[in-house]
This record gives C-alpha cells, structure tokens and sequence, in this order.
C-alpha cells in the first residue's frame, strides 16, 4: 500500500484507538452501540448485498445472542471466553435451521419465515421465565456492574470498548476473506442467477445456507455484546421494529459493498441520538428509506463513492498475450485429464447414453422416447427445426427438469434424478441459449468462478486467508488467464463483464465452461449472434478443447457452422429422433430435408 | 364439547378472514411473483379511516366503501411507487424491502394521525353482545357475519375470475405476461388492477376483523403474518388453498388457546409456518413448480 492511501486508515485506526480516552460518556457509549450496530448491518450485507437473500428475523438471532451468552454466565458461571463463541455458535446453528428449505423455494418464502422466526423468538423470551419474561432479564455480567473479567482480567468500560473494536476488525477481516474467495464469488453468482450458479456445480441450496449461517453469526455476537454492554435484556428489544432498523442500516449504507455497514451503522447511530427531528419521526424516515432508497440509491451511501470492489484473493494484473495462444489451453486441459477424478468409460462405451426419454408439459410431448449416444471425445451435433425438443432435451439431461421416462447415463453412471449441479460436479457442464454473465464481477472473476467445484481449500483456511488457500486461488487465477488468451479476451479481463458487447460474453460462458475442468461441455445455441469473426473464432476454440479430450455436444441452428464441426450429428423432429450419424449423411436424408424443408420442397440444402 | 364446539366455529370464521388476506397475496403473486410486506398496514388504514368517517358523523356503510377505496387506492400506489420500479431494474428481492417500507411509513402517518391507543370500531350489522345459538352453542353475530362476508368475497372472486373477460385476462397475464401481451391484453393495467383488487380484499379483511379486536396502528402485523401462514399452508397461489389455509390457521390459534395457553398461540401459529416450508414448500394445495430457462 502507498503511503499516501495508508495516511487516512492510519489516522481513522489512532482516532478509533484513543476514542475512550478523549470522549465523554455519551460519546464512548455511541462509539460503542456503533460498534455493535456495524456488525448487524454485516450480518444483513453479507446474506443481502452478496447472496441476495433476505431476513426480516435478524432481531430473533441478535436476542439469541445476547440471551444465550448472559444466560450461560449467570446460571452456570460459563466464562466470557467460552460463552461468547458458544452465543455465536448457537446463532448460527439457529440460522442453518432455519435456512434448510432454501434450496427448495424461492428467496420470499425465507422473508415469510424470518419474519415469523424474528417473532417466536420474541414471544419466547416474553413468557418464558428463564429469560426474565415481561420484567426482562437483569444482571448481566457488564463494565457497569464490575463483574464482567476475560481471562481472568476484569473488563471496565475502555477494555469492553476496544473488546468491541476487536471482533468489528475481526469479523470484517473474515468478511473481506470470505467475499474475496471461491466461496464469496458464489455468492454473487446465486444472487444473480441460481441456475447459471448451479450449472457451474454450486450449489445454490447451500451457498444460501451458509449465507444464512454467517449472518445469524454475526448477529449473534452483536447481541453478545449488547447484553453484556447494557447488564439488562428486555423482550421490546427484539421486535421486528428492530429487524427493519437494521435492514435499514444496511440499505441505507450500501448493499454488496465493504464500507456501507459502516457508514449506514455510525449515521443511524448517531443522528437519531443527536437530532430530536430525526428522532420523533424515526418511523416515517426509516419507512421511506426502505421504500425508496432501494430503487433510487442501491448501493446506498456508498454508491456515491464508485469503489469497485475485488472478489479475488490476489490482485491480478493485465495479462501477458506473449504466453503461447492455443497450446496453452491444450496442455491445461490434457492436465485434467490425468488429474481429474471424474468417471471414466471403457473404451467403445459412450461417454453419455441417453434412452427412450419422455417429457410431457401439460399433456404436450416436447420429448417423446430420443435415444442418443455421445462417444467420448468427439463433437456431437443435435439439430432440429424449432421446438423440436432440443432444449428440452438438454434440460433434461442435466437435471434442470425432472425426467417423464427413459434413463440418461453419463460416464456408466445414472445421472436421472440428480440435479443441476450435481450433474455439474461430475464433469457434464452446460452453457445456455443466453449468455448467463454474473454483473458485478470482472470478465476475470465471471471465468474463475467455473473452477468453483475444483476449490480445495476448506472455509476456515480461506477466510482466514491461510498460505495454501492463497496460493491455490493463485493457482486458479493462472488457469483463467490461460483460458481468457485463448478465447482471446486477455486484454477486457478486467472489464466488468455485463459490460461487453454480446458476442464477448458469450465467449466468457464457453470460457467459464472450460474453467470447470469438464468431462463434456453441452453449448446450447453458442453461435446465435455472432459475427462470421466470431463465430471462425469459436470454431478454433472448440476443435482445440476437443483435441484435448473433452467431448461437446453442439446444439445450432446455424447448419454450415455445425456441420462443419461435429463428428455425429443427431436430429429431432416433434421430440422424437429422426436421425443420427454423419455430418454429410444428414444432408442427404430424407426426413431430414422433410423436417426442415416441408414434404414438397426440393432435396437440397 | 360446547367449548370445543365455540372454538371450532370461532376458529372457522376467524380463518375465512385470514382466507382473504392470504387471497391478497395470492392475486398479486400471480400477477408479478410479488408478495406485499407491508399488507399488514393496508388492513390498518382502511380500519383507520372508516373509523374517522364514521366519526365525522356519516353512515357506517359509507364509511365502510371509503375505507375500501383508500385501501384499494394504496394497492394502486403501491405498485408504482414500490414494485414497478424495482422489477423495472430486476432487482431481486428488492420489493420485499420497498414494501415492508410502504408498510411502515403507513403505520408512522396512522400513528401521527390517531396515536398508538387501541380504539373500537361499531359492530356491523348486528350488535357486538348478539348471539346465536346454534345446537346448544353461543355464536358471536359479528364473527359468523365475518364468516359470511369473507366465505361470499372468496366465491365471488373465484366466478369473476373464472368466468368474466378481465378474470380470463387475468389469468392469461399470471400465465404468460408476453403471451397475454400479444393477445392485446394491457399488462401493466392488469398488474395494477391485481394491486388493487389485493388492497380491497386487505381493507375487507381488517374491517370485518376490527369490531372484534379493536384497532392500532399495529393492528395489522398479526394479520399479515397469519395470512402468511394460511397462503403457505395452503399453497401460495391457490384459491382453494388459501381458504383451507385460513381455516387451519384459525382452528389451530383458538384451540391452542383454548386448551394450551393463550400466550402460546401466536408462537404456534408462526412457528407451522417454518415447519411446513421445511417439509412441504409447496403447501397442501399448491403444486411444485417447475422452472423455466
């Protein structure tokens, strides 16, 4: 860092360390309560501004915090040291719970439940005796009361102060960790589109989980530290009045972005408490933020910055072209080959069998009994005229729709029945019709996140940036370099992706696709909209990553480019097939010609 | 027995009105996939403000039509402030927060207006001691008119969507919007008829339920949520599924009040709606939907 940049951190990190020391009460006690409000705005950033998920609970786990830690010290003497870990633990085993049908329903349906959890917590610790019921619970271990010790070492009010400093810089650390890593680039990718997510094997169910996990943590400790910062815990606390303050923090900081926490938590903390305005009309302000910052400022406060943020782990410079172009990629993929776990097939087996498949929507047969074998290593072509199952037949192969009938095997293995991304992590990898580019994200980051199910590294070492969790993203970053010369976009890798003219992002889908180490890649309609450049560009690629042992299975419209192409070529006709063999047999075929041309037109094409 | 019997029949007519709130969030979904968050405060206003009509010294039933007409304008509101701009820039989840906001800013105006004391609204039609007696048992008036109104909308909006033009357009839009498009249907129109129809079942809700409860500013936070748990037993997006939900809903909060502990009830009621979407998100009606790429 220059010095330049580190003046101003240097100058913010002595004010927030001498704070206690020059500051009155009021102003320490603020200082604080910003502390602890930062945190819940995390925990709301970290589930909403990067997994796009929501909560309107958050208060349920704050309590959950701050009861479980001041319950275990005063009815069992548990230590702070212990207690507090086994507060945010709790939390986040509650927010796992709670989390579980995230990969079955739509985001909204959580909203409901977070709503209803937020609410059940509140009316537990209401009645319940244990947690002080209407009268709340007091005489919680505190600074104020002088019985609050760490180790052994008594806490006053300056010691829980920079105790509260500590697990801000901490948990933020994790957070940049954790957004700046394979985990944190998932993320976005389930925020943007859970499908495309799911097609590189994440899998969104538990990339939501643990989203949710995290944010319940990190609200847990926020109640650890507001139980033990006030010595008292009532119920009126923990209302969904609360809940919506912090999404307000949140929203109003900046979603998605490392600074807005902290901006929305010390402004929110701090006008309410300075100006009487603010303060008696807190509702209707707080009301209209959500109301309207969403649609007006979505990254809040921090939106007027214009920071761009880094979901890598190492900043990545441009790239030198000088790297040899093609045979860069051959011997990537070659190395895969030897390296990758994914099934094998004998030889003279097919690669992937699909039999007699069957799909009906709403009594309509899109797919009625196709049968096609795809031999290991070749270019295998499925044309058809439109609405001829061809689609369909891909969503059903890779676990997007639940089979009608029939079996698909791929490697000897069933693969019916399994999903998205399962079928993803054994090596089948699929593009679709449009480009599906994660926004947010580089050219770079939209390429890296296909090495997603190649990620070794456990959670704890890459949020705790650990040497091998470092080096391996290095690694990584390396591998989508040498895949970005060879689809020749090297020199917009740092582009943000959305940004690029069509035909370029459907470049970085087929790149992110061979990111994934595949076994066999299917590329729905890759040529549509691409220029002839292009589109001579895209033929080169995909001949140089047959060569190098992956299969592909082309579905196009665009005939003189697939043929051109592909090994075998397959042909459906109202979901059923009507031909498979050579490339040149199928313009001689008369149901072919039939199919495309109508019965009475001439046979040629 | 009579006890179990009162709480049945009570739960029954409670659970019609929760059959409309969870009705309006059914018309919305199946218009833009959108659930109003801040429905809660709808039922509020349209309570609130027939409340002030009757005051001000007019017939109740004009009060009544007032407070459906603010409560069917909000829904038009609603969708343009909170909703259209939001799908406009497909930001995810983004209306959940828009509408939770609508939904506060209307609970801080009805707070700043009346105050936060609970006050009584007339009993309709009938007098708020008149009872039935039906097979031995005491039936309040007010809740089987409650049951009545709510079971009649419910059908009513069930024909009219089936059998009218504006309901097949309706359902055209939920099916396909850019097909319905094509057919010279005004998508935008139905969507913010949809709105609007949802804040009229809101206000019908709250002001068959408030001579019963009484009404504040946070009156209708309860009910939003029990609606939640009614649309998601039932299946979100069913008709049929809302009113079973309803019903459920209200049989199970009265008898767990009744026979466990009043205090219980509303944790019971809130906490089967975690149970069921970690076991049938689909609800008992609804059927698993199957994505489109």
């Amino acid at each position: 860092m220059r010095a330049s940049r580190a003046v101003p951190w240097l100058g913010l990190g002595a004010v927030v360390v001498v704070w206690p020391w020059v500051a009155n009460e009021t102003w320490t006690m603020l200082a604080l309560l910003a502390g602890i409000n930062i945190l819940l705005a995390q925990s709301i950033n970290v589930l909403t501004g990067y997994a796009g998920q929501i909560s309107l609970g958050q208060a349920g786990f704050f309590a959950i915090g701050g009861y479980t830690s001041a319950l275990l010290m005063i009815e069992t003497g548990c230590p702070l040291w212990l207690s507090l870990p086994a507060a945010v633990g709790f939390a986040m085993f509650v927010g796992f719970l709670l989390a579980i049908p995230a990969g079955r329903v739509q985001e909204f349906y959580l909203a409901m439940v977070t709503v209803a959890f937020g609410l059940v917590v509140q009316v537990i610790v209401k009645q319940w005796d244990l947690t002080g019921g209407f009268q709340g619970l007091s005489g919680v271990p505190a600074p104020v009361l002088g019985n609050l010790s760490l180790f052994g070492i008594p806490l006053g009010e300056r010691g829980y102060y920079y105790l509260v400093v500590l697990m801000v810089v901490a948990a933020s650390w994790f957070q940049v960790n954790l957004i700046r890593s394979y985990v944190g680039r998932a993320f976005v990718a389930v925020e943007t589109s859970e499908i495309a997510a799911a097609s590189l094997g994440i899998s969104p169910g538990s990339v939501k989980r643990l989203a949710y996990t995290i944010s319940a943590g990190l609200a847990g400790l926020a109640g650890t530290l507001y139980a033990h910062l006030m010595a008292f815990l009532g119920y009126e606390t923990f209302s969904l009045w609360q809940s919506a303050s912090i999404l307000v923090m949140a929203v109003l900081g900046g979603l998605g972005t490392f600074v807005g926490p902290f901006l929305g938590a010390v402004v929110l903390t701090v006008l309410p408490h300075k100006l009487q305005a603010f303060q008696t009309h807190q509702l209707l302000i707080y009301g209209a933020l959500l109301l309207l910052s969403y649609a007006a400022f979505p990254r809040g406060m921090a939106g007027f910055l214009r920071l761009q943020s880094s979901f890598l782990k190492v900043r990545p410079g441009p790239i030198a072209i000088a790297e040899g172009r093609s045979s860069a990629v051959q011997g990537e993929t070659i190395e895969r080959i030897e390296k990758s776990g994914d099934a094998q097939v004998p030889a003279g087996a097919p690669l992937l069998a699909v039999e007699s498949l069957q799909k009906s929507f709403a009594g309509v047969r899109a797919v009625n009994g196709v049968s096609m074998a795809v031999s290991p290593g070749e270019i295998h072509g499925l044309i058809g005229p439109n609405g001829s199952g061809k689609t369909t037949l891909v969503n059903l192969v890779t676990g997007v729709y639940r089979l009608g009938g029939g079996m698909v095997t791929f490697g000897g293995e069933r693969i019916d029945g399994l999903t998205l991304y399962q079928v993803a992590r054994r090596g089948l990898v699929r593009t679709f019709q449009s480009p599906h580019i994660f926004r947010r994200l580089t050219v770079r980051e939209n390429v890296i996140i296909g090495a997603h199910r190649h990620f070794r590294s456990g959670f704890w070492p890459t949020v705790a940036n650990l040497g091998h969790a470092v080096a391996e993203e290095g690694e990584m970053l390396h591998r989508a370099d040498r895949i970005l010369v060879e689809v020749g976009l090297a020199d917009r890798a740092q582009e943000q992706a959305v940004d690029l003219p069509f035909g370029m992002q459907r470049m970085v889908d087929v790149a992110r696709a061979m990111m994934c180490r595949p076994r066999m890649i299917i590329l729905d309609e890759p040529a549509a909209g691409l220029s002839e450049v292009e589109l001579a560009h895209l033929g080169g690629v995909l001949r140089t990553l047959r060569d190098s042992g992956v299969t592909i299975l082309l579905i196009e419209h665009h005939l003189d480019f697939l043929l051109g192409l592909v090994d075998r070529v397959t042909v459906l006709d109202y979901g059923e097939t009507i031909f498979e063999g050579t490339p040149t047999g199928v313009r001689r075929d008369g149901r072919v010609i039939e199919a495309y041309l109508g019965a009475s037109a001439n046979a040629q094409s | 027995m009579n006890f179990f019997l009162e709480l049945v029949t009570a739960g029954i007519s409670l659970g019609a009105v929760y059959a409309l709130v969870a009705q309006g969030y059914n018309i919305t979904f199946w218009a833009v996939r959108v659930v109003n968050f801040g429905h809660g405060s709808f039922l509020m206003i349209a309570v609130m403000v027939a409340l002030a009509v009757v005051n001000a010294g007019f017939p109740l039933w004009a009060a009544i039509l007032a407070g459906l007409a603010v409560s069917a304008a909000m829904g038009y509101v609603l969708e343009l402030v909170a909703v259209r701009p939001l799908m406009r820039a497909r930001m995810g989840m983004g209306w959940v927060v828009s509408t939770l906001g609508a939904g506060i800013v209307l609970q801080a105006i009805a707070t700043d207006i009346w105050g936060t004391n609970t006050r009584a609204f007339p009993a309709i039609i009938f007098e708020s001691t008149d009872y039935v007696r039906l097979l031995g048992v005491q039936l309040s008036a007010q809740l089987l008119l409650a049951f009545a109104a709510a079971l009649l909308v419910m059908v009513l909006f069930e024909v009219g969507i089936r059998a009218t033009l504006l309901g097949k357009a309706m359902r055209a839009t939920a099916a396909d919007p850019d097909c319905a498009r094509t057919m010279g249907i005004n998508i935008r129109r139905m969507i913010s008829l949809a709105f609007v129809l949802s804040g009229l079942l809101a206000g019908l809700a709250g002001i068959l339920i408030a001579p019963l409860t009484g009404i504040d500013p946070a009156f209708g936070l309860e009910l939003m949520i029990k609606g939640f748990v009614a649309a998601v037993v039932g299946g979100l997006g069913s008709s049929g599924g809302a009113m079973v939900g309803g019903i459920f809903v209200g049989l199970l909060e009265l008898l767990v009040g009744g026979y466990v502990s009043s205090a219980a009830r509303n944790g019971v009621v809130f906490s089967i709606l975690i149970l069921v979407l970690a076991v049938r998100p689909q609800g008992l009606l609804g059927k698993q939907p199957e994505i489109k790429v």
